[in-house]
């Protein structure tokens, strides 16, 4: 006689590890018969894992004041260094490389994200940004900015050279700040040697990673704070993994200290 | 009091934030709340030895510093979605790059503040269902039905709608 389907309560609960032994052997065996609720508790054992990572590395609350500037000491040191060697580059002029054509057509995406404020109709549906991204090549990838308080809050295509191959992702900061991160397909002439432009106020950071390339901008944004925020999201698609806590310490400490965006 | 208390309290940092961000949705909420928490367990004359107990004692205490928020601000909390069918568990799929910390991040935002707070409750926080039980003064059945639901209404909001809200001629057609 078969045994009945576990139910989806049944199946949470096993990924939970609160089924009785008896219980938790007889959904194994309708796991291992039916690829369907296998697939269902993949998934419910990955969403388990992702929510415990959401708050992973987060900035906590120091109960010891005198702690936390110890901790921070290395971080922000690094960062300051980065700025350090970051502003010098710009000082000296080696950051300002001829523009591309396709650089345009950047710059104005944004202009025209943040002039139309435009949102999702719906609240943002969060498989959107992987299933997009994922349309337009697997490889493809959005760093988590919530250390320097941006949150994804648009994904719109964009059209770099006619057929609408890439994407904008527009992340919403908490003083007015709007950044974008395009992704597209490289174009020639993209290196992997990150880049900066300047157009009036607006700044652009672009560099290639393998067949994708990349190019983050802001308008009115605070430089040095925008030049770390470039060179971690950088960072993070290049070693293809979530800010580290270093990482994450400098965009926040860079956000302190930083201007708010001008509108 | 000293030293011991305080490394005891800074184990359950991570934790704490985690179910208070659950509760209200706020970063700077949250860690307001770790704060007062810490504030007061630190404060207490006595405290609970046994570590279970401690842990659901932080816990609590947090919690109620939440319950007196809302209640000053006069912020709503928010509504238990009971809406969602168990048997529509069946009708979403997910693949494997649509479960991400990203993108659960933006779906937990979504959800009531009920089904934030069981699903932190057992993944972040990592109480048993007896815990959570207790915790809420539920039955533990009640824990079961209330988390699956949870569970699926943040697995509705990671797999609808993906392409459909971003057509090209939108985007194009501008205004």
């Amino acid at each position: 006689m078969s045994e009945p389907m576990p139910s989806w309560e049944d199946l949470n609960a096993y990924v939970d590890g609160e089924l009785a032994p008896p219980q938790a052997a007889a959904v194994a065996r309708a796991l291992a018969e039916d690829r369907k609720l296998a697939d269902q508790v993949a998934a419910l054992t990955r969403l388990k894992a992702a929510v415990h990572e959401t708050v992973a590395g987060v900035e906590l609350p120091q109960i010891a004041p005198q702690r936390h500037s110890r901790r921070l000491a290395v971080p922000i040191a690094a960062a300051a260094a980065l700025l350090l060697v970051v502003g010098a580059g710009l000082f000296l002029g080696v950051l300002r490389p001829a523009e591309p054509v396709w650089l345009a057509r950047v710059l104005a995406a944004h202009r025209q994200w943040v002039k139309d404020d435009r949102r999702l109709d719906e609240p943002l549906q969060a498989g959107v940004v992987l299933a997009r991204l994922h349309q337009l090549d697997p490889d493809a990838q959005v760093p988590d900015l919530a250390a320097a308080r941006l949150a994804v809050d648009f994904v719109g295509p964009f059209d770099p050279d006619g057929k609408n191959q890439g994407l904008l992702i527009g992340y919403v900061g908490t003083r007015s700040c709007h950044v974008s991160l395009l992704i597209f397909p490289a174009p020639a002439g993209l290196g992997e040697e990150q880049q900066e432009y300047r157009h009036g106020s607006a700044s652009l950071f672009a560099w290639r990673a393998g067949r994708l390339g990349y190019v983050l901008t802001a308008v009115g944004m605070d430089e040095s704070h925008l030049t770390l925020i470039a060179r971690t999201v950088e960072q993070a698609i290049r070693e293809r993994q979530p800010l580290d806590a270093e990482a994450r310490t400098a965009l926040r400490h860079s956000r302190n200290v930083s201007r708010p965006c001008a509108t | 009091m000293g030293g011991n208390d305080r490394q005891r309290i800074e184990a359950y940092l991570g934790r704490l934030f985690g179910y208070a961000l659950s509760l209200g949705n706020d970063r700077d909420l949250a860690r307001e709340l770790v704060q007062e928490c810490a504030v007061k367990a630190l404060a207490a004359r006595r405290t609970p030895v046994d570590e279970p107990a401690y842990r659901a004692w932080l816990f609590t205490i947090l919690r109620h510093s939440f319950i007196d928020h809302t209640r000053r601000s006069g912020r709503a909390a928010g509504e238990l979605d009971e809406t969602m069918p168990l048997d529509g568990a069946q009708a979403w799929t997910a693949t494997d790059g649509m479960i991400s910390a990203l993108t659960v991040k933006i779906g937990m935002a979504k959800l009531s503040s009920s089904h934030r707070e069981i699903i932190s409750l057992v993944d972040i926080v990592g109480l048993s269902y007896a815990e959570v039980a207790s915790f809420l003064g539920l039955p533990v059945g009640t824990v079961m039905s209330r988390l699956s639901r949870a569970r699926l209404c943040l697995l509705a909001t990671l797999t609808t709608s993906n392409v459909r809200v971003l057509p090209e001629q939108r985007r194009r057609g501008g205004k």
